[in-house]
């Protein structure tokens, strides 16, 4: 029987985090959907994750030199974490201000990137953008740092604009010039970082930011239709006005929160799919002073966002961590997990090594035939093993509950169980083929039950349905 | 005996080790030392898990001649997964700890496999996560079992003799320990991890007192190892606060020691050596070199038969070697 507060929660905990096994959703159900959501929005409510014990049993993933143990922590992080939001955002940010370690060459630096995203990833966007433009990861990664007084790199500031804040256009206009391209990465230049020691003798330092007026260029400048001597700060101060910004944003978090939009080269000439949600969130930009938690908050409590489920396709950093989640598996610290972190890379996703600035295009575009298969095998081979607490669960739930000989049951409470996850009408009729199937070779019906679960569960998780959020 | 912190100091003498994967001289990750016979060391590196895999024990000696390695990452007799704490038995054996194989594994000097203590579980003489070890001047084994909150003692032939200790933030209780150290006189010293503190017993396990406050110079921020010197001052490895911490018998804070490696060990020597122009040029370009001298993730402590202070400095790859001065 469908429960409408489980389906609601669900969903919740899909978007604003990376899902819920069914017990934690039925605790959430009797805290409330706007309860719930306010948690989700205040991380330091819940418990801190637990980085002393990875630290302590895995110390690489804090020194390590080696990007594949970043990816490894943040998967991990993902799956276990407690503050499922916060973790969200800073994967929601990761897409938009994609920064790769493969140019970076100084790992540890990659960890604070994450760590910066992660502290500001609820915050004041105009915070963000200054962080941003602050990080080294960042400067070394856009070549700000070869930026110079009289010898300007736009690198930075051609995709602070094209790409963090802005867009290229809406509505069918610019939204900027070249020549306000000039003007940004002249108010960046001197925006560097400190010299660091190398890596060699004895491992990696992080760089610091550093600021060098004798290399910035303080004369005057026209940005935006704005005159003076600007600096970063003034040029940030100016984006974070402008209704392009405020429109960027808002598609940026409908795409990643509420239902998949064109990519975003696109957005210049395809208005959004849903204008007055998008409308609304842009209201909320300037009401709340550039307040993405405002922003969240009216996003995740909204009727556009209730009514928007299984309409995203999962990114396949949601998928894994979503998948572990049920299972129940890397809860805890435990070896191997750059297996998992592999898993995602390999459906076309390789964390902290985005394929271009732009960041991965979402939407359809995440699903071909490799990136399906691998995400129907990573599936279904966790689910069909024994051992993974999540799997005990779900079978001990199904003997309770159903029995064994039900059927038509069986097949609505493993979908309510793995979701709840509705499905076409001739998928319940494959899920029934494979039931009839399956019994008719067992007749000792008790002593195969796990075996039948879990060949269900393999096809449940292999479902077109499963892929979507 | 009272001490008075303004009459010694700590003074930096040297580093042994640099970032290098054998047969390359150096350390990876290194999380413990144990000092054998005739100057001899033993460092089980903690390193890479994914493909290749770099986990190993390095055999050096205080000179930093490189004496070879063994060990390697996985579930086998004289593999390991998570490598924790080493100790060196007088017999000639070394024995390592595993938090993830809840295993203890015994090897010779030359790094052959001996035999291994393993059984899983919270039962008497079974392991949950064991962690550091040290034998005391009986040369009993003392285990660290830090998943089951409690101190296990056997035979050095692995037979169970006792054990004591519960979860709990109370004298005599643990939360997750780390280091254990024992005195001369037998006292049992146990790095109280996550309650962040150090808790002395006698050799039968009773309550003697505790060091670290929640505050102040003296704060403890998840201690991991810890060492007594003859004069039977207290220095702790303040994992989380990166420092060392050094306090008197009556746990009295003394001072800090925060790292001073300046110059370069042997193998660094070598390895600069290698590409002289490339490594000068980018240290050329620095002018504050305090983040180089500081430790980074230390995490275990011992102090040899000299009075040589040998502080394991995991996330910088190297030794660092002090002494104590009375000034």
């Amino acid at each position: 029987m469908n429960n409408p507060d489980i389906e609601l929660m669900a969903h919740l905990f899909r978007r604003a985090g990376f899902g819920s096994n069914r017990g934690i959703l039925e605790e959430y159900c009797g805290k409330g959907y706007e309860e719930t959501v306010d948690e989700l929005l205040n991380p330091a409510d819940q418990p801190a994750f637990d980085d002393d014990l990875i630290w302590r049993y895995i110390p690489f993933f804090r020194m390590g030199t080696g990007a594949p143990g970043y990816q490894s922590y943040w998967m991990y992080r993902m799956i276990s974490t407690k503050r499922q939001l916060e973790e969200k955002m800073t994967l929601f940010w990761h897409h938009v201000f994609a920064t790769s370690y493969s140019k970076l060459n100084r790992n540890p630096q990659i960890l604070k990137h994450l760590t910066m995203l992660r502290d500001n990833s609820l915050g004041n966007f105009r915070d963000i953008l200054l962080e941003i433009s602050r990080d080294p990861a960042m400067i070394f990664w856009l070549d700000n740092c070869d930026n110079h007084k009289g010898a300007p790199n736009e690198n930075f500031g051609r995709e602070l604009l094209e790409l963090f804040s802005m867009g290229v256009g809406k509505d069918e206009e610019s939204n900027y010039s070249e020549e306000d391209v000039k003007s940004a990465a002249k108010a960046f230049s001197g925006w560097t970082m400190a010299p660091q020691l190398p890596r060699y003798p004895y491992g990696d330092y992080n760089w610091e930011f550093e600021f060098r007026p004798d290399d910035h260029d303080d004369d005057e400048k026209l940005f935006l239709g704005e005159k003076g001597n600007f600096n970063g700060e003034d040029i940030i101060d100016i984006i974070v006005k402008q209704p392009a910004t405020a429109r960027f944003i808002a598609r940026h978090l409908y795409n990643f929160f509420v239902a998949d939009e064109p990519q975003v080269p696109a957005w210049q000439s395809t208005p959004p799919q849903d204008m007055e949600a998008i409308e609304m969130l842009e209201k909320e930009y300037y009401d709340s002073g550039y307040n993405i938690k405002s922003m969240m908050k009216l996003l995740l409590n909204s009727n556009f966002f209730k009514n928007s489920r299984f309409q995203r396709i999962k990114c396949p950093a949601e998928f894994v961590a979503g998948v572990m989640r049920l299972v129940e598996d890397y809860m805890e610290p435990k070896p191997d997990v750059h297996e998992i972190a592999y898993a995602c890379a390999y459906m076309g996703q390789d964390l902290l090594n985005p394929p271009t600035v732009e960041g991965w295009h979402t939407g359809k575009e995440w699903i071909d035939s490799g990136s399906l298969v691998e995400r129907i095998n990573f599936a279904s081979d966790q689910v069909s093993d024994l051992n993974k607490p999540g799997v005990k669960k779900i079978i001990a739930r199904l003997s309770e509950q159903v029995g064994v000989t039900n059927n038509e049951e069986l097949i609505n409470q493993t979908l309510e169980l793995i979701g709840p996850l509705t499905v076409e009408k001739s998928r319940k009729s494959e899920l029934m083929r494979y039931l009839e199937e399956f019994d008719k070779n067992h007749s000792e019906k008790d002593t195969v039950f796990e075996q039948k679960i879990i060949g269900l569960l393999q096809l449940s998780v292999a479902s077109r349905e499963f892929q979507f959020a | 005996m009272t001490i008075n912190a303004s009459k010694i100091q700590f003074d930096y003498k040297y580093t042994i080790g640099n970032q290098a994967v054998p047969p390359a001289e150096g350390f990876s990750g290194p999380v413990d030392v144990a000092i054998a016979e005739n100057n001899e060391l033993f460092v089980a590196c903690s390193y890479y898990e994914y493909p290749p895999a770099r986990k190993f024990i390095i055999k050096c000696n205080m000179d930093e001649d490189y004496l070879g390695y063994f060990g390697s990452y996985g579930e086998k007799e004289g593999q390991f997964i998570w490598p924790n704490s080493l100790a060196y038995n007088c017999n000639g054996s070394l024995y390592l700890s595993d938090e993830w194989l809840n295993r203890i594994t015994v090897f010779d000097t030359n790094g052959n496999f001996m035999f291994k203590i393993d059984e899983s579980g919270s039962g008497k003489g079974q392991l949950n996560k064991p962690a550091g070890l040290d034998f005391d001047p009986e040369g009993n084994l003392w285990i660290c079992d830090s998943g089951n909150n409690r101190v296990q003692k056997f035979t050095s032939d692995g037979e169970y003799i006792n054990s004591f200790g519960t979860k709990g933030n109370g004298p005599g209780m643990f939360n997750t320990p780390w280091g254990i150290k024992i005195d001369k006189m037998g006292n049992v010293f146990v790095a109280d991890w996550r309650n962040s503190r150090v808790q002395k017993f006698n050799s039968q396990g009773v309550f003697i007192q505790e060091f670290g406050s929640k505050q102040g110079e003296g704060e403890l921020n998840r201690p991991s190892g810890v060492a007594v010197d003859n004069d039977g001052l207290v220095y702790i490895v303040d994992w989380g606060n990166e420092v060392v911490k050094v306090f008197d018998q009556e746990s009295n804070y003394l001072q800090t020691i925060k790292g001073d490696c300046h110059g370069f060990s042997k193998w660094a020597e070598t390895r600069m050596a290698s590409d002289p122009e490339n490594m000068s040029l980018e240290r050329a370009a620095v002018s504050d070199f305090t983040i180089e001298k500081i430790f980074f993730q230390p995490t275990n402590i011992e102090i040899d038969a000299f009075g040589r202070i040998l502080i394991v400095d995991c996330g910088r790859h190297r030794i660092q070697v002090y002494e104590k001065s009375n000034i």
